[in-house]
């Protein structure tokens, strides 16, 4: 492989995979989006100046792929069962994360996605999303207000 | 900030939207404030569930893009790049004609023909003393 290719998989691998996963809840699916964003991206990496280029790039296609698989298998989606079983949301320390925001719209699963598996601040998810700082803000915002809603609720039960 | 803007913004200290000076009012504000700090611990409940959860990526996704990417770039042996071999057949070449350049005149050629030569001329000797003197020669005719 690609010596280039080579440093930027091991830098980024694992957090766009997890993002995918994020995105996905499945692991097959975020195996096929990651190893895809990474081939799209060898064939145009000449092209890129710099590393910040990059990382952009990745998690755009992380996220811009994930929501393709999603509209193009929800369009199966009453013939079809997920394949990985819900996980309830009993305790917060046996929780997976792609569990805990299964409930969120895909824009706000998309910010904290990048917020908490990318490391991104909000004016680059706004680059990534290709959307407003405050939007991606607000976004943030909402989405916290909504797991804190579902945890407390958990705890009550 | 009261308390409810302080909740508010938790989520966005270190995301760059907030001012230095918005961050640590927001900082200051937990130390004395029990049910921010409370709102707080749980933002940070839910930070901790994505570090903590992240999964491997399984081995074959690697294996995967190798295959696809390798074949981009086209056939190669590993332990046959092509400036190495290049760079030893030259040497080689270079080596080969100075061993030629160098080398003393071959006189294989010369000691070659002067053995047989001396062949010759000795058997031609033996063969003459051989000759008894009172043969003559007999001349055939058909
Ligand atoms: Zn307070």
């Amino acid at each position: 492989m690609d010596s280039r290719l080579d440093k930027i998989y091991k830098q980024h691998g694992k957090y766009v995979y997890n993002v995918a996963l994020g995105m996905l809840k499945n692991r097959d699916d975020a195996q096929d989006v990651t190893q895809n964003v990474f081939i799209k991206l060898f064939n145009s990496l000449d092209s890129f100046r710099g590393d910040s280029d990059i990382k952009t790039y990745l998690y755009r296609m992380a996220i811009n792929s994930s929501i393709d698989y999603i509209r193009r298998q929800s369009t199966h989606r009453d013939k079809l069962e997920k394949m990985e079983p819900e996980t309830s949301v009993s305790m917060v320390d046996s929780l997976s994360f792609y569990s805990l925001i299964d409930k969120l719209d895909d824009d706000h699963k998309a910010v904290l996605l990048l917020s908490e598996i990318g490391g991104f601040k909000y004016d680059e998810i706004a680059d990534i999303l290709q959307t407003k700082t405050g939007t991606v803000k607000s976004r943030a915002s909402r989405a916290i207000v909504k797991l804190r809603e579902i945890l407390s609720k958990e705890a009550i039960k | 900030m009261k308390c409810n803007a302080i909740k508010e913004n938790l989520y966005h200290i270190g995301k760059g939207t907030l001012s230095p000076f918005e961050e640590t009012e927001i900082l200051i504000h937990l130390k004395h404030c029990p049910s921010c700090a409370a709102e707080y611990d749980e933002v940070n409940r839910i930070k901790a569930v994505f570090r903590n959860t992240l999964e491997p990526v399984p081995g074959s996704v690697l294996q995967n893009i190798k295959s696809a990417t390798g074949k981009k770039q086209g056939f190669s042996i590993p332990f046959l790049k092509p400036l190495p071999v290049a760079a030893f057949a030259l040497s080689l070449l270079l080596i080969l004609s100075l061993l030629k350049i160098t080398s003393a005149p071959n006189n294989k050629e010369d000691e070659l023909a002067a053995f047989i030569y001396d062949s010759y001329a000795q058997s031609a000797e033996t063969y003459d003393n051989e000759i008894p003197s009172n043969i003559e020669y007999v001349t055939y005719a058909y």
